[in-house]
C-alpha cells in the first residue's frame, strides 16, 4: 500500500459536537424503536429495514464529517464534493426513510411527549409552522437555492476554512436536503406524500440544477474556486483535474441518485397502466 | 385481560429512560473538550512557498485565530513534485510583535506527524497566550536540508463572517415570531367566534 493511501486511511478527525449529536440521535432512535417493539409485542411498529436506513444515514454523516473524506477537504475539491453528496443524497434520504420522528418521540418521557403533541397539533401555531416548512414547495425552493448559492465562487470561497460560516454551509445543505427528501419520501405516506404528478418535475428540477453545475465544473477551462487554486497539490492532481473529477461526481453520481426515484415512480405508473390492474386513487400532496 | 392490554401495561411500567442525564453529561463533556484546534486545515496562511529544498504550505485553525488552543499544520513537499516529505523535524516559533514590529520573547513548539489529523501534515498544538499581532516562523530540518517559512497575523476577529452568520440566523426571527402571533390571534378569534 502506498504511503499516500496509508496516510489517507489513517486520517480521521474527532469533532465532539458531531460525535455527541450522532450518539444522541442514534440512542434516541434505538430506545424509541425498542419501546415501540415492546408495545407491539415483538412485531415492531416500525420494520427493521427502517432502522437500518436510519443507521445508514448516520453512517453517511460519519463518513462525510469525521472520516478521511472530511480531513482532505482543505486539499481536494473532489473530497468536498463527495462530502456534500454524502450529506445531500446519502444521509438525508436514508434518515427520512428511517421515519425518525416516531421512535424519537417514543424515547421521550411521557410528559415531554404530551408537551410535543400539544405544541405541534395541526391547529397550533407551531404545528402550522412545521406544516408550512414541510411543504414540498418550501423544500424544493430551499434546496435549489442552497445548492445554487453555495456553488457561486464568492460564497463558496467565503465558506472555506474552519469557520462558523463553513458550519452554517453544512447545516444549510443537510437541513434543506432533509426537507427536500421529506416531501418525496414522507414516511407517513398517504395524502401527505408528494403525488407522482408533482414528484416528477420536483425531482427533475434538482436533477437539472445538479447536472448543470456539474457540467459547468467539468468543462470549465480553469479552476473556478480560489480556495482550490491556492491549495497545495497532492496525489499528482492539478487543480483543474481535481475540479473535473468533482464536476463529474456531481453530474453523474448526483444525477443518478435523482434519476433513481424518478425511474421508480415512472415504473410504478407504467405498472398501474397495465390492462387488468386497478388504478389506485390519486394522491394529493399536503404538508 | 387481553394480551395486547397486558403488553401495554407492561410497557407503561418500563423504567423511564434517564437518557437526558447522560445526554447533559455528554454535552458538557463535548463542549468542554478543547477540540477546536485538534483538526488540521483552516485558514491557508502560506500557499506552496519555497523554503530551501522544500515547498511548504501552512494552515491555522480555528478561524479567526484567538487566544487559547490553536493548531498550526504544515504540508512539506519536495520542490518540483507533489511528493510529501517524511521524517522531517519541524519547529514552530511564535513571537508577539510590538506596534513598531519588534518581536518579543518567542515560544517554541514541535510540529509532528503524530499530532496531525491529516497524516500528510505535521501539526503543532499551541496555547496562544494573548491577542495581538504574532509572528510565526516554521523551521524544517529534513534529509534534503533546512528551510524556513514565516508569516505574521493578527488575532483580531474576522468580524465580517460572524456578522453574516448572525444576520442569517436573526433576520428570519421577526418574521417567524410575527407569523406565530398572527396565527395565535386568529385562533383566539376563532375560539371566541
Amino acid at each position: 500500500m502506498s504511503s499516500e493511501l496509508t496516510a489517507f486511511l489513517r486520517s480521521w478527525q474527532f469533532e465532539p459536537p458531531i460525535v455527541f449529536g450522532l450518539i444522541l440521535s442514534g440512542a434516541l432512535y434505538a430506545i424509541g424503536w425498542w419501546r415501540m417493539r415492546r408495545l407491539a409485542g415483538g412485531r415492531g411498529a416500525l420494520p427493521p429495514w427502517r432502522a437500518w436506513c436510519f443507521a445508514g444515514g448516520l453512517a453517511c454523516v460519519v463518513l462525510a464529517l469525521l472520516s478521511p473524506i472530511a480531513v482532505y477537504v482543505p486539499l481536494l475539491f473532489t473530497m468536498h464534493m463527495i462530502q456534500h453528496m454524502l450529506l445531500m443524497i446519502g444521509a438525508a434520504p436514508l434518515i427520512v426513510l428511517g421515519a425518525p420522528l416516531l421512535p424519537v418521540l417514543w424515547a421521550l418521557p411521557q410528559s415531554l411527549r404530551r408537551l410535543y403533541g400539544g405544541l405541534f397539533q395541526a391547529r397550533q401555531p407551531l404545528g402550522q409552522l412545521a406544516g408550512a416548512i414541510g411543504h414540498p414547495l418550501v423544500g424544493l425552493v430551499l434546496f435549489l437555492g442552497v445548492v445554487g448559492v453555495w456553488h457561486l465562487p464568492r460564497f463558496y470561497d467565503m465558506a472555506q476554512g474552519r469557520t462558523a460560516i463553513h458550519n452554517f454551509q453544512h447545516l444549510s445543505v443537510f437541513g434543506s436536503a432533509l426537507l427536500y427528501w421529506w416531501a418525496i419520501i414522507h414516511p407517513g405516506g398517504g395524502p401527505r406524500r408528494l403525488s407522482r404528478a408533482f414528484a416528477i418535475p420536483y425531482l427533475l428540477a434538482s436533477f437539472a440544477e445538479g447536472s448543470g453545475i456539474g457540467i459547468a465544473l467539468t468543462f470549465a477551462e480553469e479552476p473556478v474556486y480560489q480556495t482550490y487554486r491556492a491549495a497545495p497539490r497532492v496525489w499528482n492532481l492539478s487543480a483543474l483535474a481535481d475540479q473535473q473529477i468533482a464536476g463529474l461526481i456531481m453530474w453523474v453520481v448526483g444525477g443518478f441518485f435523482y434519476l433513481l426515484p424518478l425511474l421508480l415512480i415512472l415504473s410504478q405508473i407504467l405498472h398501474e397502466e397495465e390492462p387488468g390492474r386497478r388504478r389506485r386513487p390519486k394522491r394529493r400532496y399536503s404538508a | 385481560m387481553s394480551a395486547a392490554r397486558q403488553r401495554q401495561r407492561r410497557a407503561s411500567r418500563l423504567p423511564a429512560p434517564r437518557w437526558w442525564l447522560a445526554a447533559l453529561l455528554a454535552l458538557m463533556l463535548a463542549l468542554n473538550t478543547p477540540a477546536v484546534g485538534k483538526a488540521n486545515g483552516g485558514t491557508l496562511r502560506v500557499a506552496s512557498a519555497t523554503a530551501g529544498p522544500y515547498v511548504v504550505s501552512v494552515y491555522t485553525s480555528p478561524s479567526p485565530l484567538r487566544p487559547g488552543p490553536i493548531d498550526v499544520s504544515l504540508l512539506v513537499q519536495r520542490e518540483g513534485s507533489t511528493e510529501v516529505v517524511q521524517g522531517a523535524e519541524i519547529v514552530v516559533m511564535l513571537s508577539p510583535l510590538a506596534e513598531d514590529g519588534t518581536p518579543g520573547t518567542g515560544l517554541t513548539f514541535p510540529a509532528t506527524r503524530e499530532q496531525a489529523t491529516n497524516k500528510l501534515f505535521y501539526a503543532a498544538y499551541i496555547d496562544l497566550p494573548a491577542s495581538g499581532r504574532w509572528r510565526f516562523e516554521m523551521r524544517i530540518d529534513g534529509a534534503a536540508g533546512v528551510g524556513t517559512v514565516v508569516f505574521e497575523t493578527d488575532t483580531a476577529g474576522d468580524g465580517e463572517l460572524s456578522r453574516i452568520i448572525l444576520l442569517a440566523v436573526v433576520t428570519p426571527l421577526p418574521f417567524v415570531l410575527g407569523w406565530l402571533v398572527v396565527q395565535a390571534r386568529r385562533r383566539q378569534q376563532r375560539t371566541r367566534g
